[in-house]
């Protein structure tokens, strides 16, 4: 049994000020094991995204603790924090997700630029060509699809060799044949790199990807299974929104 | 930042960069203008009789001062200037600090940005320098402060430090301005929507008629009980009125825009779009009354009190003093505008894509820039408006002690000067910027990721 890579104990977050807040997660315990793929789904404000920044190190819990490729990160000082983030952690969000004024090779190499693990060109032509953008290293973002900019965001994820990549509704901007490409490209870095990945996203064939599936609902877990085909994820996501739904009018 | 924070931001965003260069650009011009008049005195041959003019004139004290204000005025507003610059930046800045940015990285990135664009900002502000000194210099020896044999003679190894000096100056005003933006958590930048919280109005205008009042009896009591005094202090009578109106700025310009609704409905349509959007920008537009009613309330009380004393009393003050007083308000009043240009450029550039919208459900280019150029009016007869009434507020009760009349005077060309200055520089804020970012389509815009 491999140790977690990402583990979380007790963990709430609480927004808001006095009185008038909510609890976006509560008591929510989760670990995920080397090389696995997990996927986070839930309604709306469920607290799926609240869960993936906190398991990230993006954003830090009102309670219990989170522990990132071995590092207790509760309470690490925020640029140690950072500096893990930069060396361990990959990032793939919907969105605002690379700098549009910079080439596609150079968004790949931030993390690397910013202080993290060198990248050898070799590395970085290899990245490229996995994702289907062999050649393209100095083409301006800006002038990319929306398909092509996510293919740089998971290059740019996967070029760091990370423990963890974070996938925050990776394929919410996509068509499906696209985006069902850019899952592709996440499951062969499980497959093939041993790299983990945990993602959120509302979408069921995009989660029936995934090895294991996490449900929340109001902030709680509900749900962890191995993960069943689209349709009977269909039913779940259903059942936990529409319970929501009923809580909410009662 | 060799991972292209600075570069992303300059290419992206780069009219939110016309606030830190024209700032850093008036910067190097004022440095340039008195180290070449300091050069030109160095220079000048001059014999017992006019060494002794020039000491009477204190002219070399006055340059001093009046870089050392530059300086001082440059840091506050660059660092004023960026923030609102990396505003636009949120974005670029929560990713980069969720894949491994750490908070000083960024900070270092956003000065490197402030003195990247303070270098050709600078240079061009020095060089224009050269052309103010020269006017400055000869205004000088014309209004009999310096002796004829004074001549401008510039020094150009004076040229790199006044470019260096704007560019370090400009390096902790970026450091400054980042502290907050580049603490924030990634995770909340990234979520969190761009407006801000919603503050009392109740309590900003109680708070700002306070103000009113307090500059109001100020000026009273102090013409009636110190009247030698009452010169100096005017200073605070006018920033406390200014503040004063500053607070009320939202509710004046709401009632600019009750006031105007028959007159604009003349225009039609865009007269009443430009109403809408005054009162709900009223806010945000405030932000711009405070330095515009400043410059404009600080130059007229101190043109008012030559031209009136010279009017009441046939007797004019010495032109040197009065020009270099003129020459002193004139470089106060230029960072003041620079800090109104600053605001109404935010706001202008912040509503990039409403303005796009506007046009995609069926505005012209034209009609949209006919409602900007009704926003722009409302909001120049409003500052003119306020300046009025703070100058004469500051300036009646003392001329009233001091000259015995309760009625300033002031020449049509100065009160044109005032009308004109302030409408190109509102317009330089609101329109120009209007008119550059409608010329992509609309679509276009509205797709782009912010």
């Amino acid at each position: 049994m491999t140790n977690p890579v990402v583990e979380l104990r007790a963990v709430g977050r609480w927004y808001g000020t006095g009185r008038a807040g909510v609890w976006a997660l509560r008591d929510v315990s989760l670990s995920v094991p080397a090389g696995s793929f997990v996927a986070v789904m839930g309604a709306t404000g469920s607290g799926k995204s609240t869960l993936l920044h906190c398991a990230a190190g993006l954003d830090r819990p009102t309670s219990g603790t989170v522990r990132l490729a071995g590092r207790d990160i509760t309470r690490l000082r925020e640029a140690t924090l950072t500096r893990l983030r930069r060396d361990r952690v990959g990032f793939v969000f919907q969105a605002y997700n690379l700098l549009s004024e910079l080439t596609v090779g150079q968004n790949v190499l931030l993390a690397s630029r910013l202080g993290g693990p060198r990248v050898r060109r070799g590395d970085l032509d290899r990245v490229l060509a996995a994702v289907g953008l062999g050649g393209s290293g100095g083409r301006r973002v800006g002038e990319l699809s929306g398909g092509q900019r996510q293919r740089v965001a998971v290059a740019r994820a996967l070029v760091t060799r990370p423990a963890v990549i974070f996938a925050d509704e990776p394929t919410g901007a996509l068509d499906p044949t696209t985006g069902g490409q850019i899952l592709l490209l996440l499951r062969d870095a499980v497959d093939r790199d041993g790299v983990t990945v945990v993602m959120v996203t509302h979408d069921p064939t995009a989660a029936e990807i995934s090895d294991r599936l996490v449900l929340l609902r109001a902030g709680g877990l509900v749900a962890d299974l191995a993960t069943p085909d689209a349709t009977t994820i269909a039913a779940r996501l259903r059942a936990v929104s529409v319970s929501v739904a009923e809580a909410v009018a009662v | 930042m060799r991972a292209g924070l600075a570069r992303q931001a300059l290419r992206r965003h780069r009219w939110s960069f016309l606030g830190p260069v024209v700032t850093q650009c008036v910067a190097a011009l004022v440095l340039s203008m008195m180290f070449m008049t300091g050069a030109s005195l160095e220079a000048a041959r001059l014999d017992a009789a006019e060494e002794r003019v020039v000491v009477a004139s204190d002219i070399r004290s006055a340059t001093g001062v009046f870089a050392g204000i530059a300086v001082y005025l440059s840091i506050l507003m660059v660092g004023v200037t960026m923030n609102s610059a990396i505003a636009r930046q949120r974005r670029d800045i929560a990713l980069l600090r969720a894949i491994g940015a750490t908070p000083g990285q960024i900070r270092r990135s956003v000065a490197v940005q402030a003195a990247a664009v303070a270098v050709p900002a600078a240079v061009l502000g020095s060089l224009l320098g050269l052309f103010a000194g020269r006017m400055w210099v000869a205004a000088l020896v014309s209004h009999g402060v310096l002796p004829d044999a004074v001549r401008f003679t510039p020094n150009m190894a004076l040229l790199p430090l006044a470019v260096g000096i704007v560019v370090a100056t400009s390096v902790p005003g970026g450091l400054v301005a980042a502290i907050r933006p580049a603490r924030v958590r990634p995770a909340t930048a990234l979520t969190e929507a761009a407006a801000g919280p919603p503050r009392g109005v109740a309590v900003r205008t109680v708070l700002g008629l306070l103000l009113v009042g307090v500059g109001v009896v100020l000026s009273v009591v102090l013409a009636v009980a110190a009247p030698k005094q009452a010169d100096d202090a005017g200073f605070f009578v006018i920033l406390a009125l200014c503040v004063g109106v500053g607070l009320l700025g939202p509710v004046a310009l709401r009632v600019a825009a009750w006031v105007a609704r028959p007159l604009l409905r003349l225009v039609g349509g865009s007269g009443r779009l430009a109403l809408d959007n005054v009162t709900v920008l009223s806010r945000a537009l405030s932000g711009a009354l405070i330095p515009l009613v400043l410059a404009v309330a600080f130059a007229a009380v101190k043109v008012a009190a030559h031209t009136t004393a010279a009017h009441a009393t046939g007797e004019a003050d010495p032109a040197g003093a009065v020009w270099m007083d003129y020459s002193g308000t004139a470089i106060y009043a230029t960072f003041a505008a620079v800090a109104a240009l600053n605001t109404l450029l935010t706001v202008t550039v912040g509503r990039h894509r409403d303005l796009a919208v506007t046009r995609l459900v069926g505005a012209t280019r034209q009609r949209l820039l006919g409602v900007v150029i009704c926003e722009a009016v409302v909001v120049v007869v409003t500052a003119l408006a306020l300046a009025a009434f703070v100058a004469a507020v500051t300036l009646v009760p003392l001329l009233h002690t001091s000259v015995g009349t309760w009625l300033p005077y002031v020449p049509t060309p100065y009160l044109a000067a005032a009308v004109v200055a302030t409408a190109a520089v509102v317009a330089a804020g609101t329109v120009a910027p209007a008119a550059v970012l409608t010329r992509r389509p609309a679509i276009e815009v509205v797709e782009a990721q912010e």
